[in-house]
């Protein structure tokens, strides 16, 4: 089975590859811990990187800050010339750094002087999994159930479509914060991330489910399923081997499209300071901090987790539409 | 020695009788026709033979799984998202675990009993003609080894030329395996060489049947006569 994806599909693909592959090899790309900070340089703002010395060319370095506060207070760093840190480069399993004291901000650094650039991508670990497990769960149980459900039809169908509507019910945010609730708070960060994903899945299996079980209605109809049902083909294997492998084209749109919500919703909950908790970053808690207005303005750097929200959730979408288009003309053609 | 009884079956969705009072008893080696216009109700009996629509009333009596349809309509009744090996594997189904070069074996003997390459096996529905996927159709029923083959319009949907081309080989595969049939057709023409019995449905009811040749030497019943006449007035030699 051959799919053609549209051009701005695989552009896009490949931007969530970068961004994945940033995420995971965020130990060798960073040139900090997620956790190292240093409040000297709270809200430090990007390092610029010198490439000449007095007009000549020379091995890239930092120039040192120092902290000073102007009339009214504020934090101004000033440029220190006399101290020059030298760029190094694949030194102690990072890509590149400098030594301390020297601190190299390539995108700025938070309120406690930690590495906004390191944390991004420590950050992007738990955002851009949490959307996919989150998703994982949520198929298993969205094709599951709707499958199941709309196959035998019956009493079975309307059990499980009143459970699914019981979750529909409300709305996705409040079902999130309700179950979020439910969490005991002594949770550990990783006990944290595994309840996130199992709200996560819980808020979009049952839209997908009703979707689903309406398709898998009319599929069981249909002759290839009635020729299995008379070769003796028992009701779970046509269901798995018949009706879902239907849906696919369906399902891999809206697999994208909830991807990207999910990862919204992470981003919500860490924002209300209710998903992944601090030192631990994720995209969703970074932008939390800038929740204030003051330190938007005077640091406004701390915005950046959320462009790459916005460009991973772009991409998901733009994917799931052209997953959409790319299936549509090749089911057309057989009929 | 009968191999499948229908005993006063009937079926109705809602108001409409779709099927009445039907009765048909068939032997080992019959090559009996089951003739009615659309809507008749000859699918739905089909269904209730094949166990997939139950009678309100009345019992069909088989041995279990031990009849086989072929559906009218073949772009519907091969899966489109699996290759012939994927369908025609799944005819083995109730065998349970065979070795694997005994599965090649029996499927690849089929299709050239069916008049198809062993080549196919790895082409999917949509790459084969419409005479073609009703053979792999026919392939895949034969595989679980029927006694019975329910042929459900199972050459309308196709050319004249390819219609004839797979009665010829219905005609065949019915000496080589032993087979007996139900040919079901609105196509009084299809079946004059084909089916040596003849049972005539109208609106869910029987209203004539007995051996081919005297059904269609004299009708009797007025239904019959029309079809006949709709049948054979424009071209009589034909078939
Ligand atoms: N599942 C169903 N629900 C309601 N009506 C049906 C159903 N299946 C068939 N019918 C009706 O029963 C009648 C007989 O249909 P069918 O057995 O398919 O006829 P035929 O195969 O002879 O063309 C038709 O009027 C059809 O509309
Ligand atoms: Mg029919």
């Amino acid at each position: 089975m051959k799919i053609k994806i549209n051009r701005t599909g695989l552009l896009c693909f490949w931007v969530l590859m970068v961004l994945y592959g940033l995420a995971i090899f965020a130990d060798f790309i960073c040139p900090y811990a997620y956790q190292d900070e240093n409040r000297d340089f709270s809200y430090c703002p990007p390092t610029a990187v010198e490439f000449q010395d007095q007009g000549r060319w020379v091995r890239p370095f930092v120039y040192g800050r120092a902290l000073t506060f102007n009339a009214i207070h504020r934090r101004v760093y000033v440029i220190d010339h006399t101290q020059k840190y030298p760029l190094h480069f694949l030194k102690g399993g990072r890509l590149f750094g400098v030594d301390a004291p020297g601190r190299f901000y390539l995108w700025g650094a938070d309120a406690r002087g930690r590495d906004l650039f390191s944390r991004i991508w420590y950050g992007a670990r738990i955002s851009l999994s949490i959307g996919l497990l989150g998703v994982g769960i949520s198929f298993i149980l969205g094709l599951l159930i709707g499958g199941i459900a709309g196959y035998y039809g019956g009493w079975v169908d309307n059990i499980l479509m009143r459970v699914c509507e019981m979750f529909m019910m409300i709305p996705g945010f409040y079902l999130m914060l309700a179950l979020r609730a439910a969490v005991p708070e002594n949770f550990n960060s990783v006990q944290v991330y595994i309840s996130v994903v199992v709200i996560l899945s819980l808020i979009g299996w049952a839209s997908l489910a009703r979707i689903i079980r309406g398709m898998a209605l009319s599929l069981r109809e249909r002759d290839f399923v009635l020729a299995a049902k008379t070769l003796g083909v028992p009701d779970i294997v046509i269901i798995f081997k018949h009706i879902l492998p239907q849906t696919i084209s369906f399902s891999c749109a809206t697999l994208m499209l909830t991807v990207s919500s999910y990862i919204l919703a992470e981003a919500g909950l860490s924002v209300v300071g209710l998903g992944i908790q601090d030192p631990i970053p994720s995209w969703g808690n970074l932008l939390s901090d800038a929740m204030g207005i003051v330190p938007v303005i005077f640091a406004p750097w701390i915005l950046l987790p959320g462009l790459f929200i916005f460009i991973a959730v772009v991409c998901f979408n733009v994917i799931g539409d052209s997953l959409r288009d790319a299936f549509d003309p090749m089911f057309n053609e057989k009929g | 020695m009968s191999v499948l009884q229908i005993q006063n079956v009937s079926k109705s969705f809602g108001n409409l009788r779709a099927v009445e009072d039907v009765s048909i008893a068939l032997d080992q080696g019959d090559n009996l026709a089951i003739i009615g216009e659309s809507g008749c109700g000859k699918t739905t009996l089909a269904k209730m033979i094949m166990g997939l629509a139950k009678p309100d009333t009345g019992f069909i009596k088989a041995q279990y799984y031990s009849v086989q349809m072929v559906f009218q309509d073949p772009n519907q009744s091969l899966d489109p998202l699996w290759n012939v090996w994927g369908i025609l594997k799944e005819a083995l189904w109730r065998k349970g675990a065979l070795p694997p070069q005994d599965i090649q074996k029996r499927i690849e003997q089929m299709l050239v009993a069916v008049g198809l390459s062993p080549q196919v096996l790895q082409r999917f529905p949509h790459e084969f003609s419409g005479g073609e996927r009703q053979r792999i159709a026919i392939a895949r029923a034969l595989l679980a080894d029927p006694q019975v083959l329910v042929l459900d319009e199972a050459v309308s949907a196709l050319d004249t030329l390819v219609q004839k081309q797979i009665i010829d080989l219905l005609k065949k595969l019915k000496q080589d395996f032993n087979l007996t049939y139900i040919f079901i057709s609105h196509n009084l023409r299809l079946v004059r060489n084909f089916s040596d019995k003849i049972v005539v449905m109208y609106q869910g009811k029987i209203v004539e049947e007995g051996r081919t040749q005297s059904v269609l030497s004299a009708p009797a019943h007025p239904y019959t006569q029309q079809l006949l006449q709709a049948a054979f007035y424009t071209n009589f030699r034909n078939l």
